[in-house]
């Protein structure tokens, strides 16, 4: 029960002005990011980050944090009003809320979006508690070699289960890992890849990039989106809890949620899948399984209370091992460092108070997103049908002068620029641009990892599957890069006709 | 330019910027004595990547790889003519400032985004672009006291 008690401290903690101020503007950002068809989590917290480390430590991480969690009520409005995804993680909540919406009762599916959030949040909360110590103790025995196995299978789950194309999402990868490269050689010395440029020298700050590829590639993808389309109608009182509703979907709602933090927890899967495995579940031990897709409850409670869970089952491989397992976590990872800590099992014994202070802002800004959402849906609503050509030049603006902040350097907003550019061109020719960031993040400790193991081992890399940790990782990650590679080959020859 | 081919410039990019990581990387050093050099992650790096753009490419030419995205004229020419004012900001932000420089940019992108203006449409716009440097003034400059770059105006 300890990690609870530091939970109920962190909270406590939570509760000074400052970090409200700083939970607050993060769950608001993070509302309107939910329904903005164009901009995702992981470009809201980029936009936002070099605002957000302004704030300072854990204010900082609890208004990022906020951004996060806060778009995944915010996505479900305009799913259900409108029947278009704010993001991702919202898209199945697109076949039953809105499907219920059309006939007359948008109210009842926004009140349950809201209350499957926020309990698929507070289970998601305390499983982060409870579970996040042990996995960073198991992790404090890991040494170099252990830890580069673990982030060579994070980084190739990421990658294979992150994109539709597995080798374009290596190959992203790749490049990732050598702009990571750029600057000095952190153990030998000389510069590498730096083109004369002096301003290179200290290599590419991983922020600079993050913001550049999310916060304008992605605006560059959406340019000329207009929402179109009309709201349907709900009544306030519709949107207090229904207790019948409630009591009908308690098992779907606790269910959802458990599934979807445990499939969460792995690097990769993110919300997004964690909320068609939790609708897909929700369907098939349903007793009217026939009822989905035609406006069930079920299936608003299900993905509502599953992406909500699996948003805090992301911060687990975050905080207890420093290995981000998505873009936005990998901005998070940005701002930890950028506020002066280094996520991973250390981050628990060192700065206890910090880690249970930001938890303990994620139960607040749970209780915050239930009230806000239920008052603010009008207004979230119509920000979806605010012109582009208003809202871009703010958001454009906001990025430039925030990505110079972070040093002060009209380089890095050409970096930024050029990133951006990059990243339009990768999103149109279906290179993820998430591994490209992982590659960017966890290169340099995985460059650094491998290179002081075979230094101890004076060269031989049999090292590396002497400790069987080590081994079993590397296992995992010929695994997942192979697997799916097979799958579709057995796929592709049996699809062939039986006379070849 | 169609997609496809875009996507094969883009793959042939990669696999000279990934023969030229591998080069680079022997000149580093790919070991020093019994140690890995410089040169040991590139050279890996740089194999990597000119290995899977060539696949690329050979996925792209046997028609194996299907884009479902497209370069649209209209969403393209938006993209590069914002990637282009964005350019003239950072060329201009050393002799006019952010804050002047932003205020500029806000009707350039608006203007590309949606050329025909009404007066309303031009009223807001304007509003907005006065507004939104005041408003970060006070956040950059005061409240996070960043030193945002100041032209002979003195904002």
């Amino acid at each position: 029960m300890e990690p609870l008690i530091l939970l109920g401290e962190g909270i406590v903690r939570a509760t000074t002005p400052e970090l409200l101020l700083a939970t607050l503007i993060g769950v608001l950002v993070g509302l309107v990011v939910g329904v903005l068809p164009g901009i995702g989590p992981a470009a809201g917290t980029a936009i936002m980050l070099p605002v957000a480390v302004g704030f300072g430590g854990a204010a900082a991480i609890a208004g990022l944090a906020g951004i996060y969690y806060g778009a995944m009520f915010g996505g479900a409005v305009t799913s259900i009003l409108l029947g278009i995804p704010g993001d991702a993680p919202s898209v199945m909540t697109v076949i039953d809320g809105h499907a219920m919406a059309k006939r007359g009762e948008a109210g009842r599916a926004l009140g349950m979006s809201v209350y499957a959030s926020f309990i698929g949040g507070v289970i998601g909360i305390v499983l982060l508690a409870l579970l996040s110590v042990p996995v960073a103790q198991a992790a404090l025995a890991f040494g170099p070699t252990e830890m580069t196995a673990l982030m060579c299978f994070a980084l190739s789950l990421v990658t294979v289960l992150g994109g539709r194309n597995i080798i374009k999402g290596f190959t992203a990868l790749f490049l990732g890992m050598w702009v990571g490269m750029i600057g000095l050689d952190p153990i030998a010395g000389p510069t590498r890849y730096t083109f004369g440029f002096v301003a290179l020298f200290e290599g590419i700050e991983f922020t600079v990039i993050a913001v550049g590829l999310y916060g304008l590639s992605e605006i560059f993808v959406s340019l000329g989106q207009e929402t179109t389309g009309k709201l349907e109608r709900y009544s306030f009182r519709s949107l207090l809890p229904n207790l019948r509703d409630l009591v009908e979907c308690k098992a779907v709602l606790v269910w959802s949620s458990l599934v979807s933090f445990f499939v969460g927890v792995v690097p990769g899967v993110g919300s997004t899948a964690s909320t068609m495995l939790a609708y897909a579940t929700a369907k098939k031990y349903s007793k009217n399984p026939d009822e989905f897709g035609r406006g069930s409850i079920k299936g608003v409670a299900a993905p509502e209370a599953a992406n909500n869970s699996a948003s805090y089952a992301a911060m687990i491989p975050l905080f207890a091992l420093g290995i981000p397992g998505s873009g936005t976590t990998a901005v998070l990872l940005g701002g930890l460092l950028m506020v002066g800590l280094q996520p991973g099992p250390l981050l628990f014994a060192t700065n206890p108070d910090f880690v249970w202070t930001v938890f303990g802002s994620f139960w607040i800004g749970n209780m915050m997103l239930v009230v806000l959402t239920t008052l603010l849906i009008p207004v979230l609503a119509g920000i979806v049908f605010i012109s582009t050509a208003f809202l871009y030049p703010i958001v454009i603006g906001l990025v430039l002068l925030g990505v110079y902040s972070i040093h002060y350097a009209m380089s890095d907003v050409t970096i930024a620029l050029i990133a951006g550019a990059i990243g339009f061109v990768m999103l149109k020719l279906d290179y993820s641009p998430v591994p490209l960031v992982l590659g960017l993040v966890l290169g340099p400790l995985l460059e650094r990892g491998v290179r002081r193991t075979l230094i101890v081992s004076e060269g031989n890399l049999s090292i590396f599957w002497e400790s069987p940790i080590a081994l079993g990782f590397f296992l995992l990650t010929l695994g997942v890069i192979l697997i799916p590679i097979a799958m579709k080959r057995v796929a592709a020859f049996r699809a062939l006709p039986p006379s070849l | 330019m169609t997609t496809t081919a875009v996507d094969r410039l883009f793959a042939g990019i990669l696999l000279l910027l990934g023969l030229y990581i591998v080069w680079n990387a022997l000149e580093y050093g790919y070991m020093r004595g019994t140690t890995p050099g410089p040169g040991f992650f590139p050279l890996w790096i740089g194999l990597g990547l000119t290995i899977l753009s060539a696949i690329n490419i050979i996925r792209s030419v046997t028609g194996a790889e299907k884009l479902d995205a497209t370069f649209d004229a209209t969403g393209l020419y938006k993209a590069l003519s914002i990637f282009a004012a964005i350019t003239v900001f950072i060329l201009l932000t050393p002799f006019i400032g952010m804050l002047t420089g932003t205020a500029l940019l806000i009707p350039v992108i608006a203007f590309v985004l949606r050329p025909r203006w009404t007066l309303r449409f031009a009223a807001t716009i304007a509003a907005i672009a006065l507004v939104f440097p005041v408003a970060c003034h006070y956040l950059f400059a005061v409240y996070l006291q960043v030193p945002l770059v100041e032209g002979p105006l003195g904002f």
